[in-house]
């Protein structure tokens, strides 16, 4: 499933690829790696780290953001043994695919609905929901694997991510506020 | 306006040494899930890993277990990363425009 999925957003980024466009590409993937290796502490001796879907998808396009973030993901399994890779699959579902599609549409959503003004503040709240919604695909997938019962892993993992969500949602408003400094045009190609 | 190169440069250097910080500023206290799979139980259900990595856990086996190991492991992760996202992104690239050639 996750395979098709990025074998989708690949056809869909090719069009879209070219000199300006790849540099770029590797950037924000180089970005959102070193971002996720900084986790912060939360409520309760927990931490949590960015995850970056909303920002590459708002960077991006979405197609591509897709692919960004599972260039992160693969390089995570195979070269840091960090998500093995009997789990590649379920999470470039969760956090490429449901965090970064997912969170994009309802940054569209919002965008369309109230304005361009509003963007950073739509990227704050779609941010926020892709983390609640990637953790919550994940406890649903444990849930049916069997490996949990559903109900408490639900629970659990979207409360904990509801905070967690917050920081990303946050640091996503500041990233998109810096770019749109130094590099305006490329936020300017997301108003249409 | 920050140009094109000079932009992608400072990208990359600014990952570069937030990734090596990590080592030194980041949380150590279990993530989200790890601490949810902690609570619950599951933690230790996770597969045994079916491949050997060169660098398991962001630490370089001969630099020691030190934040330095993390840090060089951090900042090779992230030219790693870019370089496999410039790759993919060329692949494509050069997939798209081989049909035009043909023409």
């Amino acid at each position: 499933m996750s395979a098709a999925g990025v074998g989708v957003a690949a056809r869909r980024a090719r069009s879209r690829l070219d000199d300006r466009t790849i540099p770029l590409l590797g950037v924000t993937a180089a970005f959102v790696f070193a971002a996720q290796m900084l986790n912060f502490p939360v409520a309760g001796g927990t931490s949590g780290h960015f995850s970056g879907g909303v920002l590459s998808a708002i960077l991006l396009g979405p197609a591509a953001g897709v692919l960004a973030m599972t260039s992160v993901l693969a390089i995570q399994c195979l070269v840091f043994q960090d998500g093995g890779l009997t789990a590649l699959g379920a999470n470039v579902f969760n956090m490429a695919i449901v965090g970064c599609l997912g969170g994009w549409a309802i940054w569209r959503g919002l965008v369309t609905l109230a304005g361009w003004r509003f963007s950073r503040a739509a990227a704050f709240l779609s941010a926020w929901l892709s983390v609640v919604l990637a953790a919550s695909f994940c406890a649903v997938e444990l849930g049916l694997s069997g490996t949990v019962p559903m109900k408490p892993a639900l629970a659990a993992m979207a409360g904990v991510h509801a905070a967690i969500g917050l920081v990303e949602g946050a640091a996503t408003a500041a990233i998109l506020g810096l770019i749109g400094r130094v590099r305006p045009d490329l936020l300017e190609r997301r108003k249409r | 306006m920050t140009s094109r190169r000079s932009f992608v440069i400072a990208g990359v250097a600014v990952s570069a040494v937030l990734a090596a910080s990590a080592a030194w500023v980041a949380s150590s206290f279990p993530d989200g899930l790890e601490k949810v799979a902690d609570k619950l139980g599951f933690g230790n259900k996770a597969a045994q890993s079916v491949h050997t990595s060169p660098v398991p856990d962001y630490i370089l086996p001969v630099l020691g277990s030190g934040p330095w190991s993390g840090a060089v492991a951090g900042t090779a992760g992230v030219i790693a990363v870019f370089a496999a996202a410039w790759g993919m992104g060329r692949l494509l690239q050069s997939r798209k425009r081989a049909p035009r050639l043909r023409r």
